[in-house]
Order: C-alpha cells, then structure tokens, then sequence
C-alpha cells in the first residue's frame, strides 16, 4: 500500500506529487544521495520537507539567504509543522543559544552556511542523529563557492561530521559545469540526477542595444508606459536603483520602489510585501533582491544593466511569467555597461598587497582564523574568508609553490574564468545570427529546443498585448480610512 | 537665506542651546544618543533632552560633511574645538523656530530604545489582527525579533470574539490617540502600519508623499510613538505593549557597578582601587548618578558654602564652563569635580535650589 500520500495529506495537504518529487523523495528515504534541479515553483522544498518530517532525527537545511528560511520557517509553522527553526548569524547569542540546546527536539532546522563553520555548532551536530542533509540553492557552490562562499565548500566536512547523512542539493539554475562541479564538492555518490528543462517558453527574450544612457532611459520610460504591470529592473548599484525608481515614479506616474542591501531591515520588507501584494508597480532592484521570492504575475524583467553571466541571467529572468502567462525579458545596454561589471571582479578578490602582506608575515598562525585576518590586517569579511579558505588549503597540499604565489594563481584561473562567463555572456548579447533561446539554453546543456512562439528578437519581432487595463490610481487613504480597514472596524 | 536639511537644522538648534561651550563631537554624541556619562551630564546641564537620539542612524563620516558645511555657510564656526554659533545662524533658529510646528512629545532621553520595542510590539500585534481578522493565516510578520513574538505569543487574544474585542479597543484608542495629533503625524504612524492588504510605506516612500525629507519623517513619526508612549495608560492594550518597559533606567552599566560599591559606604578611592579604574572616570560615575537621584548626599562631596558659591557664579554668568567658573570662585581653590558635581545635582529640573 501507498503510505507516502496518506502522509503528504496529512501534512502538506496536497493530495498528488508533482513531476519528479516522488521519484526524488523516496531516494532520500532510502538514503540515497541526490541532485535535483527543479524549476522554480515545482515544489522543490517539498523535496527535502517531506522526508525530514518522515525520517527519524533532524533534517539540516543549509540556505542562503535569510529571507528564504525566515519564510519557510514560517510557512512550515503556519501549516502546522512546528518544529522548525532558522539559525543564522541575526539571531541574538540567548536565541541561538536555545535552538542549538534544542536541536534534537526540531524536525527541520535552516541554518546559513557560515554559521555551520562554527566550532559550538559542529560539535553539536557531531552528537545529532541528522536525518538528511539539504543544499539549497545549491548553485552558489559552484558560482559564488571559491569567493563568496567558501563557506560553502565546506559543507561535505560537517556532512562527514555528522556521521554520512544521505545529502540533497537543489537548485533552479545550474549550467553543465556547475552541476559536474556540485556533485564534487558535495562529494555525492551515485547520486540521483534529476533535472527539469530550464526552458521558460512563455518568456519572450529581447535585446537592444543603446547608444548611450539616455537612450536606455528614454526606452525604459517608452516600454514602462505601455507594458502590462508588474515588472522589475534590474540595475547593478544602489544608486541606480534608486534614480531609475524616481525617474519612473515621475515620468510613467506608476509607483515604484528601490530594492538594494543599503535598505534597513524593516524597509526592505515592506517593499518585499508591497511588491507580492501588487501595491507596487515596478521595483528597481540589485541582485540582493529575488531569491526565493515566489511571485506568480511578474509580467516583464528588465535588465538595465546587464548581469554578470548566463546563470545569473536565466534565474533573474525565470522570475517572470511564474503563472505561466505570457511575459518578457527585456536587456538594454550600451557600450559602456562592461566596465562595471569588469571592476568589481577585480574587488571581489583580495589585492597582490593584501596577499603579499599576508604570505610573508612571521606572526601569521598556520591554523589561521579569518577574524584573525580581519583585526590584523583590516581586510574585507569575503576577502579574509577567502585567504583562510586557501592558506588552509596550501597547509594541506605539498606546498611545492610559495604561499603568496599559490594564493595568486588560484585568484588568477578564478579571474579568467569568471570573466570568460562574462565574456560568453557579451557574445550571447551582441550576436544577431542565432535564436537568444537556443544559445541561452545550450549554457545548460539543453539542445532540443521545442517551437517557441513568440521567442527572441532574432526568430522575430513581438510586442506584448497589453492584456489589462491599467488601473486607475486609487485615492490615497487618509490615516483614519487606513486605520479602519486594518483593523477591520 | 537658504532652506536648510532637516538634519542640519537640529543641528543648529542645538548648537545654539549648547551655549558654545561644547564640541562639535559632543553634540554629535547627543544626536545619536551615545550613553557615556559626559553626553548624560551634557543633556542634563542644557536641558536638551529634547535631542537626544533624534538621529541614531548617523554616520559619522555625513556628520562631517554636514557640519563643514554649515562652517561653509558661515552658520556656525569654530573656537578652540567648541562650536560657535554666528548671527548668520541664530536668526536662520529664529526664522525657524517662528514657523515650525514641533511634534507634542519628542524625548529619546526618556523613550530612547523601548520606544522601539514598543513601536514592534504593536505594529506586529496589528498586523497579526488584522490578516488573522481576514482570514490569511499565510504572511510574512513585520518583525522577526524572538522576543517580540515572545511578547505578542503571551499576550495573543485566543477566541474570535477576544480578537475581534481587541481590534475595536484599538481602533478606538488609536483613534482617539492619534486624533489630538498633527494630521501628518497620525498620517506617518498610520503609514508604517502593516495591515491585511495595505503594507506599510518605506521612508522614501513616506518622504515622496508628504514632501518632507526621510529624517523629518523619522523623527516625526518617533514623535507619535513616544506620544502613544505617553500616553499609554489611556489604553488597555497599549498599556499592555508598554508595560514591562523600564524607563529610569537611565545609568550606565559600569556606573551602576560603582553606585553598588557606594551604597556600601565604600569611598571613591577604594572603588578606584578594587575596580582598577582611574579615579578620573569613578568620578564621571558619581557626577552621573548625582545628576540622577533626588537623594544624592551632594553634602558629603561638596561643602554646601562651595555649593553656593558655583550656583551663584553659573547663574550670574550664564554659563556652565568649568575653567570660567573654576576662575570666577577665586580665591577660592574649587576642584573641577566640585564644580561638575554641584552643576549636575543642581542641573535637575525637579528639585529646587537647596
Ligand atoms: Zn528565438
């Protein structure tokens, strides 16, 4: 008999699987290891959910982003499942303290992966009966992995630590090389390799090129007044974010809102809730804005500035059209838009000097910590992060080649090929002689493209049917009106 | 004359209270509410509590850039480290102070950080009527904090009915409450509301839509929280979202150390000595707990003769400049700590001249 689904009723309420989730979770149950890419919106949480309320002991989620696991957690409380939680580094040292005392009492626990580094929380899960080991978003390994998150890389230590859970890593968006390079990393074996196409035929792609920023801005206020709402723009600063959201609030009359990691807390919020309630029209945003936002009538996503591979793109895209309805992907860009993207690779890695004044410092302990970087030398968190990562790694290996010239060779093949995603990303921009759709998906190792009309600029020219009316500006409330709706009197 | 930021209006205004006797820093450490005893001496002797952590979100490096400005524009100037304000900028107070209508209560002294608790509390016990009172059981709560959802799990109303009753005491209160404020005021507290269907506006959101700079919207919709603060008891459940608040708990930690070894009957020096402290910062802790506490033996420091005399030379000479009064007492030798000791006890509001 079947017990699989009496369960998903009775604690998901769903009463079928979707595409592949059955398949997937039952490999976990028979603790197999598995690598699923699955389309945003196709349950993918579900994946790992299920079994963790299905084994015995704690599943461990690791998770990116804050805002993500602050929502499942939530969403699992509301429909019932109450032992989850979501430890991070933004919880007070008393409420991390709780969870981590309690941690075989919860079911599921969310934790980000720099806090798994810690010593107090490994050694904690050294003792835990974990019953499985989630990766979400799991493509930061392979894109983000060797400067970002480094953390990252050492997920398959605590996996060890914790005694050899099964594992699970997930991910929306992941190029050929990147899923070769996950499995690795995670050190999967004979994984379950489960992959939806990341085709979204209901996106038509279109690109133009400017001569310059007032060009792209005149564009941006055309196609804002005609485009069904709502929409995002993608910038690549905070500033930008905010101008294109002033500009369009004045020109097109709509109303928008800036997005980006200068933001408090609590206004970063709203805007999210603002934007799933429809109360804005178009948000201007950085790429700190849309993991795990799962908004279903986004109509148009429009890159002002382009981003800084093919990965990036089709995620940040993927969030359009989620209701299957017809949408757009728009990319406008001018000669100049390279330069950005090509200064801030070189910032995101630490410079000769730093790495010069770390190799050769007499002082420097072997096992050296990245605080330790941070006070000493006053490097930036991600720089210190990565040169522990590597100085570590240099101990380990033969030693063969000095320390500052290691360090420098893995920052120089990390360079070339980060600016060879970026370059591959240009080449897709500027051509003209082959479908946007074939050579985007050709990135993820698709070949077989199905018939898509509409498709790109190149198969042939579209203009999206404004299918809505726009609304008319609802009057604002005055604060006695507002107080009355919210409390309901 | 030009219109100036909000954030160097209050600047200037502040300036001028300050009697150019303090530094540039030291009315930097008042607006973003720094807690060391010589900014507590400081609010107290001028009587600016009125300033105190009206902008804690400041960065040191703006602050800069906006007080070389004002330099710039000749508002302010500077003498030996102490700011200075100039004719330029007293009328530039004046011309403001004629036409700007101030918020009813403003005292980050007072409210400081459990105006946002407070504020938490109830923007999240709204929030959570009003999506619960439609029926959504599915949305992202305004405010993660543990020990927010730790207050609203204790107090949460548990039947329908005790909902519904909770929702239309505070609409009542809230209504009547914000009812005897600016039109804007009740407009920005109203606006940082989340409810089912109408989430709160961002700050530039708010800005846009009253005309009004983010810092004169934060700092008027601060006003309306520590204005319902005030006002609490008037409200069964605002009472309720203030009611553990401590608000005279205005000492600093170390300072409240050193007040514990005094109650013991241990003299300065000791607690200097056991502490291993400098006996200059134990008396920065006794200067602070003097300007604090009703019943301080002012007595047993200063002699009440000296007390007198120091009162005498401030009031006729308007000032609170130690070197200036320290001189004014001669022959008299009066110690500095004498002198801040009998200006913080005396600086009170609440307690008359001995
Ligand atoms: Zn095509």
């Amino acid at each position: 008999m079947d017990k699989l689904k009496p369960f998903l009723e009775k604690h998901f309420g769903h009463t079928t699987f979707k595409e592949g989730q059955r398949q997937i979770i039952e490999a976990v149950i028979n603790g197999e290891d598995v690598f699923a890419m699955l389309a945003t919106g196709s349950g993918k949480s579900l994946c790992y959910q299920f079994p963790a309320l299905w084994k015995k002991g704690t599943a461990i989620i690791v998770s990116p982003l804050l805002s993500l696991m602050e929502n499942q957690v939530q969403e699992l409380k509301q429909s019932g499942i109450r032992q989850a939680a979501a430890y991070n580094s933004f919880l007070s040292p008393p409420e991390k303290e709780h969870i981590l005392r309690h941690l075989a009492d919860y079911k599921i626990v969310y934790i980000s992966p720099e806090s798994l580094q810690h010593p107090e929380v490994a050694s904690r899960l050294e003792k835990l009966n974990v019953s499985l080991l989630a990766v979400d978003e799991a493509h930061c390994i392979s894109q983000w992995g060797h400067e970002f998150r480094t953390d990252y890389l050492r997920i398959k230590e605590i996996r060890r630590l914790a005694g050899n859970p099964p594992c699970i890593a997930l991910t929306a968006t992941a190029s050929a090389d990147a899923k070769k390079d996950i499995i690795e990393k995670l050190e999967l074996t004979n994984p379950l390799v489960h992959c939806d196409s990341v085709d979204r035929p209901n996106i038509y792609i279109d690109v133009r090129k400017k001569k310059n920023e007032e060009e792209k801005r005149e564009t941006l206020r055309e196609e804002c007044s005609r485009l069904p709402l709502p929409g995002m723009i993608y910038v690549n600063s905070r500033l930008k974010a905010e101008e294109l959201a002033a500009f369009i609030r004045e020109e097109n009359g709509l109303k928008t809102s800036a997005y980006h990691g200068g933001m408090s807390n609590e206004d970063r919020r709203l805007v999210q809730q603002q934007f799933l309630n429809d109360e804005i029209d178009v948000i201007c945003c950085t790429n700190a804005f849309g993991m795990g936002i799962n908004k279903p009538n986004i109509r148009f996503v429009i890159h002002y500035h382009y981003s800084k591979d093919m990965e990036s793109f089709m995620q940040e895209i993927g969030r359009a059209g989620r209701d299957g309805r017809q949408s757009l992907s728009l990319v406008l860009y001018d000669a100049a838009d390279g330069m950005l993207p090509r200064r801030m690779l070189e910032h995101e890695f630490p410079s000769e000097e730093e790495i010069r004044m770390v190799s050769h410092d007499p002082d420097r302990p072997e096992w050296t910590t990245s605080r330790f970087l941070l006070e000493r030398y006053g490097l930036e968190e991600v720089h210190a992060r990565f040169l522990q990562f590597y100085i570590h790694k240099w101990y380990q290996s033969s030693r063969t080649q000095p320390l500052e010239d290691f360090i420098s060779s893995v920052i120089q093949r990390r360079m070339e090929w980060k600016l060879q995603k970026l370059k591959q990303k240009e080449y897709w921009l500027h051509q003209k002689d082959r479908c946007r759709r074939t050579a985007l998906l050709e990135v993820f190792d698709e070949h077989n493209k199905n018939i898509v009309t509409p498709c790109c600029d190149v198969c042939g020219e579209y203009t999206m049917h404004v299918y809505q009316q726009r609304k008319e500006r609802e009057s604002e409330l005055s604060w006695e009106e507002r107080l009355k709706w919210i409390l309901h009197q | 004359m030009q219109a100036l930021s909000f954030r160097r209006q209050m600047f200037l205004l502040l300036a001028e209270r300050m009697n150019q006797e303090r530094s540039i820093q030291a009315l930097y450490h008042i607006l973003t509410g720094k807690k060391s005893s010589q900014t507590i001496q400081d609010i107290k002797w001028y009587n600016v509590t009125y300033y105190f952590r009206m902008f804690p979100y400041w960065k040191e490096t703006d602050f800069e850039k906006d007080t070389n400005e004002l330099q710039y524009l000749r508002y302010i100037a500077s003498d030996n480290n102490r700011v200075m304000i100039t004719e330029q900028g007293r009328s530039q107070n004046d011309n403001f102070r004629m036409f700007y209508r101030w918020p009813p209560v403003f005292n980050g002294w007072l409210y400081g950080k459990n105006a946002a608790v407070f504020w938490k509390r109830t923007a999240l016990l709204v929030q959570c009527l009003s999506q619960t009172l439609a029926g959504n059981r599915r949305f992202l709560p305004v405010f993660e904090d543990i020990s927010v959802q730790h207050w609203l799990k204790k107090n949460w109303p548990k039947t329908i009915e005790e909902k519904q009753q909770t929702a239309f005491i505070l609409f009542n209160d809230l209504r009547n409450l914000l009812d005897e404020l600016d039109e804007r005021d009740a407009f920005l507290f109203m606006n940082r509301l989340t409810g089912y269907h109408l989430t709160g506006l961002t700050w530039t959101q708010l800005s846009n839509r009253l005309q009004m700079s983010e810092d004169e919207c934060y700092f008027r919709f601060l006003g309306s929280v520590h204005f319902l603060l005030e006002h609490a008891d008037r409200s069964a459940v605002l009472h309720q979202a203030a009611s553990d608040l401590v608000f005279r708990d205005v000492l600093t930690e170390t300072t409240k150390k050193t007040l514990r070894y005094m109650n013991e009957g241990w003299g300065m020096e000791r607690i200097a000595r056991v502490r291993n402290l400098k006996m200059s910062t134990i008396e920065d802790h006794v200067v602070e707990i003097a300007s604090e506490q009703n019943n301080f033996p002012i007595g047993d420091y200063v002699e009440k003769e000296d007390q007198n005399l120091i009162l005498h030379h401030a009031s006729a000479l308007q000032t609170k400049r130690l070197k200036v009064l320290k001189e004014a007492a001669q022959p008299k030798q009066l110690d500095y700590f004498s002198i801040r000791l009998t200006l913080a006890f005396y600086g009170r509001e609440d307690h008359g001249q001995a």
